[in-house]
């Protein structure tokens, strides 16, 4: 598996500037964890790590990101490729309007996918920890499933494409306490066959599920968001290095 | 400030340990006044204290073991209740040598003495309460420089160790005491300078509350920087 | 503390002083009462118009009403008239609009949502779009006069069904486009995120996701439209259907007549026997419309099954 290197990112919407002057190694088969306030950037810095920023229409990054040794900024990388290699789940759950099968199988199939489908759908399902629950229903609706379960069907979809990183942005922020520790027992499975990225506002669960830890904030009102700290989560929630990410971890902000 | 019932608690658990461990200082000061004037009536005082604290160092336990399933503590507040719950240890630790000192004290009351090692006793145990306080009052005032100031400290605790132990070995020609005496006060050498440790170690328990660095790496630092200083 | 009346005293003035919110809740009751009471007679006045209308029309024209008068063509005596070749010359329009104007609409409305970029330019087809749809009727058939019957004349043969359904065509793109932009609007962006997240191109995730699901919108819209086109009169005029043929239009080439104008033509005759058959044909106006909008309904609900 492949780790990230980012370079000095920034990210704008318009003439609007976001984020500055982000870089940070994210390590291969590790869970980095995002932490900070709210509106400080780090899910546009997530964003900006497969080129779902620029979907925005305005919004634009600069700086470099490196997946292994490939500039996925480069002029002639195609945002629909890396996508595929580093795949994203959302806040919300948003399964297709179509059956669990087909829900994981399409982005393999729009992808080239030559293999047996069947197989990769109960594989990718499994892997999402979702199989047992409905193997016996795969031509019911994406829609029919709890909350949590739509979340692990769109897990499960984002691993039938076989990305080597997945970026997730809050994947449990709308889920109920038993879902949400179904999604983080699955993260660290994930972890062995991916690298993972995650954008959450529950410390807690940085700090249970994440090996790396990055802190942003914005110091002044009106600034664009910073890398604040970054270190291993263990060092983290138990000796942050700053001030600023002491208060925050400590819930002590403002 | 947000969490702010959570600050009040973690306040009020830091007020209750400081007040058990100047209580501890209390009874310290009585054991110091009684190996001075040789009294096992005020040693007497002394006596029965000790479940006391260990009771408090239960309650005190608890309730740090309810803040963490509460309150999810990290980083500082972490810290803050895992330094509570050592340095409680610490101090009840050493408020029951201070009993046990005591006790020996009321036992030995008829027997005979040893003037140069009672003395020297006595000496050693200003400097252990010293330490104790002191170790107490870096904690309080999260003064992690004076911290550092402790080992010297302790190093001199461990130089009236050697001396009471070279005249519990070798009496002095004035009269050794009588055998009994001797033993007790080996013990009391022993009880004195674990309390000396335990004032050590609070000092360096708030290095780690303050810095998040063991008081170990913390010292190396600091015992390499006095190197290198000794060097100019 | 609360009472029974529903007031409150205020917490920090004492009894004495009186609650501090004082309010006659029977009054407010009454008030709503009679506000329903209100926006229930709006509603009644709209159905009972259309009641009446519609009972008159049966009244008169349904006992007219039979298979000899649809199937039969159009005649001087009132007896023998019939309405078969308006009846078929509205549905052929009816299908050649609907082919002409369902792929255009949804075609220019998925550009405008998920292609266009955000300019001047955009949204002045926009706003010119939404200003069509506002147009008389009659300017839409000035203009297939100009460009679908005399400047296509060679193509489209002049006054034949192909340059009716053209204009029609014309007259309802703009609602059809409406209707289905709002039905991609509603599509929540996190589809669309979800598609591009698995490494798909916009045209990938609209015909798999956005298409499917904005159908059932812009269904609704293109009913209504088309119902409005097949009620047209005013264009048809303008661009020459006939109001007497005595043949069925047997290709999309042929000259045609339409119900409306059929009914138009009647109600302008003296004899009171054309008016029973006026009214026997929008009868038949009248059912066509309907069937045509149930079979819309039926597929909109089929596609709806799961938003």
């Amino acid at each position: 598996m492949l780790g990230m290197k980012i370079e000095d990112l920034s990210a704008f919407y318009g003439s609007f500037k976001a984020v500055t002057g982000v870089s940070m190694n994210i390590q291969a088969n590790k869970v980095t964890a995002l932490i900070g306030p709210s509106g400080c950037g780090k899910s546009t810095f997530l964003r900006c790590l497969n080129r779902m920023h620029e979907v925005i229409p305005g919004a634009y990054a600069e700086g470099g990101v490196h997946l292994g040794d490939q500039d996925i900024y480069a002029k002639d990388a195609d945002p629909v490729t890396i996508r595929r290699r580093i795949g994203m789940v959302f806040q919300k759950p948003n399964p297709f309007s179509k059956s669990i099968y087909e829900n994981v199988a399409w982005g393999a199939r729009i992808n080239g996918y030559k293999g047996d489908m069947d197989e990769l759908v109960e594989r990718s399902l499994r892997r999402a920890a979702l199989w047992e629950e409905v193997k016996d229903k795969l031509k019911k609706s994406g829609f029919d499933l709890s909350g949590g379960q739509q979340q692990r069907l769109v897990i499960a979809r984002t691993l039938a494409v076989e990305p080597e990183v997945i970026l997730m942005d809050e994947p449990a922020s709308a889920l109920d306490p038993v879902s949400t520790q179904k999604i983080e027992d699955t993260m660290a499975d994930l972890k062995k066959r991916y690298t993972v990225v995650i954008v959450t506002h529950n410390m807690q669960q940085a700090a249970r599920i994440s090996d790396y830890t990055g802190f942003f904030y914005i110091e002044h009102m009106g600034d664009p968001g910073r890398l604040w700290e970054f270190d291993e989560t263990d060092k983290v929630f138990s000796a942050p290095g700053r001030k600023e990410t002491e208060d925050y971890v400590t819930g002590r902000f403002g | 400030m947000p969490r702010e019932t959570f600050q009040q608690e973690l306040d009020h658990l830091v007020g209750d340990m400081v007040a058990l461990g100047r209580e501890v200082e209390a009874s310290m000061d009585t054991m110091v006044e009684a190996m001075q004037a040789q009294d096992a009536e005020i040693a007497r005082r002394v006596i029965g204290v000790d479940a006391g604290y260990k009771q408090r160092g239960l309650e005190l336990d608890e309730e740090c073991i309810i803040l963490q399933a509460r309150q999810a503590p990290v980083a500082r507040d972490l810290r803050l209740i895992y330094t509570v719950q050592a340095v409680t240890n610490h101090l009840v630790r050493a408020g029951t040598l201070s009993e046990h000192i005591c006790r020996a004290i009321v036992d030995t009351g008829g027997v005979e003495h040893d003037p140069d090692l009672a003395s020297t006793l006595s000496e050693m145990a200003r400097a252990a309460r010293n330490l104790f306080h002191e170790g107490l009052n870096v904690f309080e005032m999260r003064d992690i420089d004076r911290a550092r100031d402790l080992e010297a400290a302790d190093d001199k605790v461990d130089l009236l160790y050697s001396e009471a132990m070279n005249l519990i070995v070798n009496p002095s020609d004035n009269g050794g005491g009588s055998p009994e005496w001797r033993i007790r006060a080996a013990l009391i050498v022993h009880y004195l300078e674990r309390i000396a440790d335990h004032g050590v170690d609070v000092g360096g328990r708030t290095v780690f509350l303050v810095t998040g660095e063991r008081m170990e790496s913390a010292m190396q630092q600091y015992r390499e920087r006095r190197v290198e200083s000794d060097e100019d | 503390m609360a009472t029974k009346s529903g007031t409150q005293t205020s917490r920090k003035g004492g009894p004495e002083q009186g609650p501090l919110f004082q309010s006659s809740t029977s009054a407010r009751h009454t008030l709503d009462r009679m506000f329903a009471v209100l926006v229930f007679i709006a509603t009644m006045i709209g159905l009972v118009v259309l009641v009446v209308l519609l009972v008159d029309i049966a009244l008169d024209g349904l006992p007219r009403l039979s298979w000899d008068f649809i199937t039969s063509y159009s005649s001087v005596i009132p007896d023998n008239t019939g309405i078969y070749p308006a009846l078929l010359g509205s549905l052929w329009l009816l299908a050649l609009t609907g082919i002409i104007s369902v792929p255009l609409g949804i075609g220019a409305a998925t550009y405008l949502e998920e292609y266009a970029p955000d300019n001047w330019l955009t949204r002045l087809i926009e706003i010119n779009i939404s200003n069509l749809a506002g147009v008389p009727s009659i300017i839409y058939g000035l203009l297939g006069l100009g460009i679908f019957v005399n400047l296509l004349g060679p193509i489209t043969g002049g006054q034949t069904i192909v340059a009716g359904a053209l204009t029609l065509s014309l007259l309802i793109l703009p609602v059809i486009i409406i209707a289905t932009r709002e039905a991609f609007r509603t599509i929540p962006g996190a589809v669309r995120e979800g598609g591009y997240a698995l490494g798909a191109t916009r045209w990938e995730v609209i015909k798999a996701h956005l298409l499917p699901m904005a159908v059932p919108g812009a269904l609704t819209g293109t009913i209504l439209a088309l119902s409005r086109a097949i009620g047209e009169t005013a264009p048809l005029i303008v661009v020459g259907a006939a109001t007497y043929i005595t043949f069925a239009p047997e290709s999309p080439l042929s000259s045609y007549s339409a119900l409306p104008i059929q009914i138009y033509s009647w109600v302008s005759q003296p004899q009171p026997g054309f008016q029973i058959a006026a009214a026997a044909g929008i009868v038949v106006l009248m059912v066509v419309l309907l069937l045509a909008n149930s079979v819309a309904i039926w597929l909109r609900n089929k596609y709806q099954r799961r938003v």
